[in-house]
């Protein structure tokens, strides 16, 4: 029997993002997981990395990123 | 919870029911230091693209183009195969972002682990569909009793 399906949305977090929030006790933070290889200068949006599907991050305390994609 | 780069995030109790029930359609990740994960949903279908509507106008900088409005109808995103699972549209959002779907049997596990935070909009069958054009001549924004939920 075909069942229903429902979109569903979450609470919207404003300023909780990947990059201000995972951290580590080594002060370096990130970690391994899909991830997103851009952000704009102009409108701040990120894009996931539809190709490599993974990506390493690497924030540091200054919040300065390095973003390795793999 | 959705942060504003659109990562979904559940925390370790949801996590674990999901796990528990051997819910498909996912990877997670723990946010290090947290009692919160980064589900990233894996089962992508294809999907109208056409629902989609924009302003016109591109970010000068990296070209990308805001899309609204969102899928409603059954019959605009291909169903999965699984009874328990998450799945999304096959391409992003011009801004960022899926569109993010559960089945019934998904959506009422959910319900009965405590899930709170979260809407559910049930798509619309072909007889609905119908339906709702009728009443929404006269009733601009009606929709079947109960299609909506907030937990």
């Amino acid at each position: 029997m075909r069942q229903p399906f429902y979109q569903f949305w979450t609470s919207d977090q404003p300023d909780f993002n990947w990059l201000t929030r995972v951290t580590s006790r080594d002060g370096e933070y990130g970690m391994r997981f899909r991830y997103l290889k851009l952000l704009c200068r102009e409108c701040s949006r990120f894009a996931l990395d539809e190709s490599s599907g993974m990506a390493l991050i690497h924030i540091f305390v200054s919040k300065l990123a390095r973003v390795e994609i793999f | 919870m959705t942060t504003d780069d659109y990562f979904l995030c559940v925390s370790d109790v949801i996590l674990h029911t999901l796990i528990n029930a051997d819910v498909q359609g996912f990877d997670h990740k723990q946010l290090p230091e947290t009692p919160w994960h980064v589900l990233s949903i894996t089962n992508r279908r294809l999907f109208d693209q056409t629902v989609y509507t924009t302003e016109g106008r591109r970010c000068s900088t990296c070209g990308r183009q805001a899309q609204y409005r969102t899928i409603q109808n059954e019959r605009e995103i291909e169903p999965p195969s699984e009874l328990l699972t998450f799945f999304c549209t096959a391409a992003e959002r011009g801004q960022g972002g899926f569109d993010s779907f559960v089945t019934e049997a998904l959506f009422r596990l959910l319900k009965d682990a405590g899930l709170k935070g979260a809407a559910f909009h049930r798509l619309f069958t072909a007889d609905e569909e119908i339906e709702i054009e009728r009443h929404r001549q006269t009733q601009p924004t009606w929709r079947p009793k109960g299609s909506a939920v907030a937990l």
